[in-house]
């Protein structure tokens, strides 16, 4: 019966399992964390080759844009600069110089050389008026003294012509006397000769006037130009005379061919009446009309003539003056070739332009050689520069001059070594901050893991809890449900003692009813079997009750197992576990407490087994007393009175029965309790183990950004270590 | 060596710009300013009796006084060496500047050396070209071309632009600019015009009407005739006129030119004598002269005044021409 409900048990408390839910574990299952921490592990890698690519990438883009630049400004020397801009600039000046020198010399030459005609031509225009002046003076007086005298006679008139005969040598011979008839009176010795005196110029023009005053030149009987001044004479006969005296116009032609005070320069001398030419240096020209005149010179002074403009000119390339004799029709026309006054203004040119030449070509030695000394230091610290913009800073820079080169030479060279310690030291130190940021790293990732397997713990404890959670859950409902059939076995048992209770009265009432023995009898086999049926039920209950201990006793074992695996990984959770693991042994001991009870249980179960059995055993000699004995009434009542006893007896035992299951029920109820409590406190211990795992959880994502900060650290320290090894130090 | 080079650089520059400014300095014979101030104006002229003469110096102090001058007029009788002595005393006597009809214009640079820095201004009597210059030696004048040209315009018209002319021309002073001038100005307009021009008869009668009145009688003696007479001045027009008048020649047939506008020549072409003379607008002439002394004497030039010359040494009045149709006008 035992065994039947050992079984029973079994099958009850398997029936509780799949009840509650999923299977409890006892191996810790597999961590799912791995997977992201291998992800994470890895995404390192990936991008130290991105980096080196696009660094790569960089660096190509850089040269590249160089290049075009290079090509954009090709590197032409300052010197070059210098030479190329100042060389055109002093040329230009230089050229400006000399055109405007050349230009304003020009103008000044000309003016010069104007004046210098215009001084020469007025020399030549007062010579001539002078000239003119004193002979018509001389003229003039000799009219008024024969005017005074008023000859009477012809002779008287000769005689007064004959004093005045070879007294000037321009007018070799003398004055004559003409009158209207058409003769004339003149001095002896005078060679003249006249025809037709009533048309010759002297004649006409003479009666125009009465003070003696030049008339037109003409040509005289020998063929020769000569001037006449002539006036109407007064002298006294009554009769119209005309006084004349003849100027050759040699002395005219002297002055007007040699008195031209400039190089080069030469004269004419026009009367602009008639437009004859009275001395002309070619005497080919003399008495020629210049307007008839094919020579360029002369078809220009015409011109100026005709409209009467005596304005300084420049006529065939010749500076041409022309200037009125006073008190006569004439005109003086100087001119000299423009190309003899230029002259001295191409030569004065050439010179400078020469001396330019000359002092462009001084200058640009001069250039060259100072540019190129000052300059000199400039292509070596370029090129100590352009090492250094390729990184190389071995180079040495020394300070040569004492000028703004030579202190860039200086400071290029300082620059230099400063930026070589500078490097030196930064390489240093990205050394060694490679070095830490790698044990860096190595910690951080050992963190990682060792935050990760702790997590890993955690959720496995968590689990674990969950599980005991789970088993308390089960427990409480397993006492619970002892509690219930606690409670049921209470009933039968109350219900076996009312049947007890009958079954003493029956007995009793069958003690006292022998007669009614054979009903009695059957009764008592009734109540017998009944009671025989109870008390198996009581078995059945308490074999359940037994399987029901049984199952709480493998959960008591089985809490303690917990407990013991949950001291150990609260152990090894180390700080954080520990409260853990004081939780965890007062599971154990509570589970102690429910294995013991289940123990007691158990005992008070097999005594209640025992005391059934006896019970039924009992119940069964009563019955085979009764079955034995059925006409052994005496016996029977003897035996009556023993079953009486032994009814007494069952009930008394069954009373403790009673009184045990009382107290089963009180330790099931205390057990429930417990259990509940244990509920309780294993949902605390599953929160605070959930909270443990979101602090491992939150360990583990730190000791991750750690693991990647110190990855990006190393990293970094590896670019600058890359930066740094690309200076040459 | 920095600092020689400094020194040497700044030696250099002082040299150059000394040479510079020893280059550009031109000496002038600048009018001084410091006696300007004045406001004494001395008007010097061979007579004021009568004539242009008169009239100018009546007209020259009414001007002169309207622009707040004192001016001193003072006679040379036509003595030049009267009136340099004039020009010699002005700066002592702190003129401020000279109005100078000069008596022989040819000395017009010694009259200037005279005045010693005051500011002249020639009236009516032309000086040489050189001789002027702006700012210090200016004139004021009639254009004598313009003069001679007017005369033989009126002659050419009056004859009905004939193709040949028998001019009868009496010449002023001989050693007068302004004779030759006028009387070349008047014959070149007539052989400008194509005209053939046969000068029946030229001489100087050094603007007297009794010397052109008596050479009127020696040309009479060459039996020639004229259609027309051109004199340089009024004076010797009344001369020619009176000789016709008095041998019966039409005056108003032949026509006989003055230049002046006296008015004894406007009551001759009132009376029909002579036929056109050119009036010179002394007022004009006047009122310019102290305009032009006004602005030379303050350092100025008279290139703001009207009639001015572009290159500031002439004033330019024109005269008026005076026939019997607007003789009305001047004729008071």
């Amino acid at each position: 019966m035992a065994d039947i409900n050992r079984e029973e048990k079994k099958g009850l408390a398997k029936q509780k399992k799949k009840k509650s839910g999923p299977a409890k574990v006892k191996k810790v299952k597999a961590p799912k964390a791995p997977k992201n921490k291998e992800k994470r592990l890895k995404a390192p890698k990936a991008p130290k080759n991105k980096e080196k690519k696009q660094a790569a990438r960089g660096a190509k883009l850089i040269q590249k844009r160089e290049k075009k630049a290079a090509a954009r400004h090709k590197v032409i020397s300052v010197r070059t600069k210098l030479i190329l801009l100042i060389v055109p600039v002093t040329i230009g000046i230089v050229a400006v110089l000399v055109i405007v020198s050349s230009y304003m010399s020009k103008n000044r030459m000309q003016a010069m050389s104007e004046a210098q005609l215009d001084s020469s031509i007025q020399n030549q225009s007062d010579s001539i008026t002078a000239w003119l002046e004193q002979n018509l003076e001389f003229f003039s007086t000799a009219k008024t003294t024969i005017e005074s005298i008023q000859p009477k006679t012809a002779d008287d008139l000769k005689a007064a012509l004959n004093i005045y005969y070879g007294q000037n040598e321009n007018c070799p011979n003398g004055l004559y006397v003409a009158g209207s008839d058409g003769k004339y009176f003149k001095a002896v010795k005078s060679g003249l000769a006249f025809r037709d005196i009533t048309n010759t110029m002297w004649y006409r023009q003479g009666l125009t006037r009465v003070n003696m005053d030049y008339g037109s030149a003409y040509m005289d009987m020998a063929g020769k130009y000569v001037v006449s001044a002539s006036a109407l004479l007064n002298d006294g006969s009554g009769k119209l005379r005309v006084i004349s005296a003849d100027v050759s116009l040699d002395k005219i032609t002297t002055i007007v061919n040699s008195g031209t005070k400039m190089n080069g320069a030469n004269s004419f001398l026009v009367d602009t009446r008639t437009g004859t030419i009275l001395s002309s240096p070619k005497s080919s020209m003399v008495g020629t009309n210049i307007q008839k005149s094919k020579d360029p010179l002369m078809t220009g002074v015409a011109k100026k003539l005709k409209v009467h403009d005596l304005e300084a000119d420049t006529i065939d390339d010749r500076l041409v003056e022309m200037r009125e004799i006073n008190d006569t029709d004439w005109v003086l026309v100087s001119y000299a070739p423009m190309s003899l006054i230029l002259k001295d203004v191409a030569d004065l040119s050439r010179t400078l332009a020469i001396l330019g030449f000359i002092a462009i070509i001084i200058l640009v030695v001069i250039l060259l050689v100072v540019v190129t000394g000052i300059f000199a230091p400039i292509s070596g610290i370029t090129k100590s520069i352009t090492n250094m913009s390729e990184g190389d800073f071995t180079i040495k820079v020394k300070q040569v001059s004492h000028d703004e080169i030579g202190a860039m030479s200086g400071s290029v060279g300082r620059f230099v070594e400063r930026m070589r310690g500078m490097l030196s030291s930064i390489r240093n130190e990205s050394v060694k901050l490679k070095s830490q940021s790698e044990s860096t790293d190595k910690v951080s990732k050992d963190m990682l893991r060792e935050s990760t397997s702790q997590t890993k713990e955690m959720e496995n404890l968590n689990q674990i809890v969950d599980s005991l959670a789970v088993a308390v859950n089960n427990i409480a409902d397993s006492a619970t449900t002892l509690a219930q059939v606690v409670s049921d076995t209470k009933e039968d048992s109350d219900k076996t003692t009312e049947a007890m209770t009958n079954t003493v009265r029956i007995a009793k009432q069958g003690q006292q009813d022998i007669s009614n023995l054979g009903s009695a009898m059957e009764e008592i086999r009734n109540a017998n079997q009944s009671l025989a049926e109870s008390v198996n039920q009581v078995g059945e209950a308490s074999n359940q009750i037994t399987k029901i201990v049984t199952v709480i006793q493998e959960i008591a074992d089985e809490t303690n197992l917990l407990s013991l695996n949950a001291s150990i990984e609260a152990a090894r959770a180390g700080e954080s576990g520990r409260g853990f693991a004081v939780v965890a042994s007062q599971i154990g001991k509570l589970a102690n407490n429910s294995g013991e009870s289940a123990n007691d249980i158990s005992k008070l179960i097999r005594n209640v087994s025992d005391l059934i059995e006896e019970a039924v055993k009992k119940a069964d000699e009563s019955y085979q007393a009764i079955e034995r004995n059925g006409a052994l009434i005496d016996s029977t009542v003897q035996s009556f009175d023993e079953i009486y006893e032994n009814i007494n007896q069952s009930n008394r035992r069954l009373k403790r029965v009673v009184e045990n299951i009382k107290k089963v029920e009180g330790v099931a109820t205390n057990v429930a309790a417990i259990s509940e409590e244990q509920a309780a406190s294993t949902a605390e211990i599953q929160t605070t183990a959930q909270e443990i795992v979101e602090h491992a959880r939150s360990i583990t994502r730190s000791s991750q950004d750690v693991a990647e900060n110190s990855k990006e650290l190393s990293d970094t320290s590896t670019a600058l270590a890359g930066y740094v090894s690309r200076f040459r130090i | 060596m920095k600092r020689f080079k400094r020194i040497l650089a700044a030696l250099t520059t002082a040299a150059l710009t000394a040479g510079m400014c020893a280059c550009g300095s031109q000496s002038t014979a600048a009018v001084s300013t410091e006696t300007n101030s004045s406001k004494k104006i001395l008007v010097t002229l061979a007579d004021a009796q009568s004539g242009t003469r008169g009239d100018f110096e009546k007209a020259v102090r009414a001007a002169g006084k309207k622009a707040g001058f004192s001016v001193t007029v003072q006679q040379t009788a036509g003595v030049l060496n009267t009136q340099i002595k004039q020009l010699q005393n002005a700066k002592q006597h702190k003129f401020g500047g000279i109005i100078c009809w000069a008596d022989d214009p040819s000395a017009a640079k010694q009259l200037e050396i005279a005045a010693d820095g005051l500011p002249i201004v020639f009236v009516n009597s032309l000086p040489e070209e050189d001789d002027l210059a702006s700012g210090s030696f200016v004139y004021v004048g009639s254009d004598d071309t313009t003069a001679g040209q007017d005369q033989a315009e009126y002659v050419y018209n009056k004859l009905g632009k004939p193709d040949k002319i028998n001019l009868l021309m009496m010449k002023g002073k001989k050693d007068a600019d302004s004779t030759s001038t006028r009387t070349n100005a008047a014959r070149n307009y007539l052989t400008d015009k194509g005209c053939d021009v046969n000068i029946v008869f030229s001489d100087f009668a050094n603007d007297d009407q009794e010397t052109a009145h008596t050479m009127m009688q020696s040309f009479a003696t060459t039996g020639q005739t004229f259609d027309a007479a051109i004199c340089n001045d009024d004076a010797m027009a009344l001369g020619v006129v009176q000789y016709m008048q008095e041998n019966g020649m039409s005056t108003s047939n032949i026509p006989v030119c003055g230049i002046d506008g006296t008015s004894d020549a406007l009551t001759s072409i009132k009376s029909g004598g002579m036929s056109y003379t050119e009036l010179q607008q002394t007022d004009k002439v006047a009122q310019a002269c102290i305009d032009a002394i006004s602005a030379i004497k303050s350092g100025g030039t008279i290139n703001d005044i009207k009639g001015a010359t572009d290159d500031g040494r002439y004033i330019w009045i024109p005269y008026e021409k005076v026939t019997a149709d607007n003789l009305s006008k001047f004729q008071k």
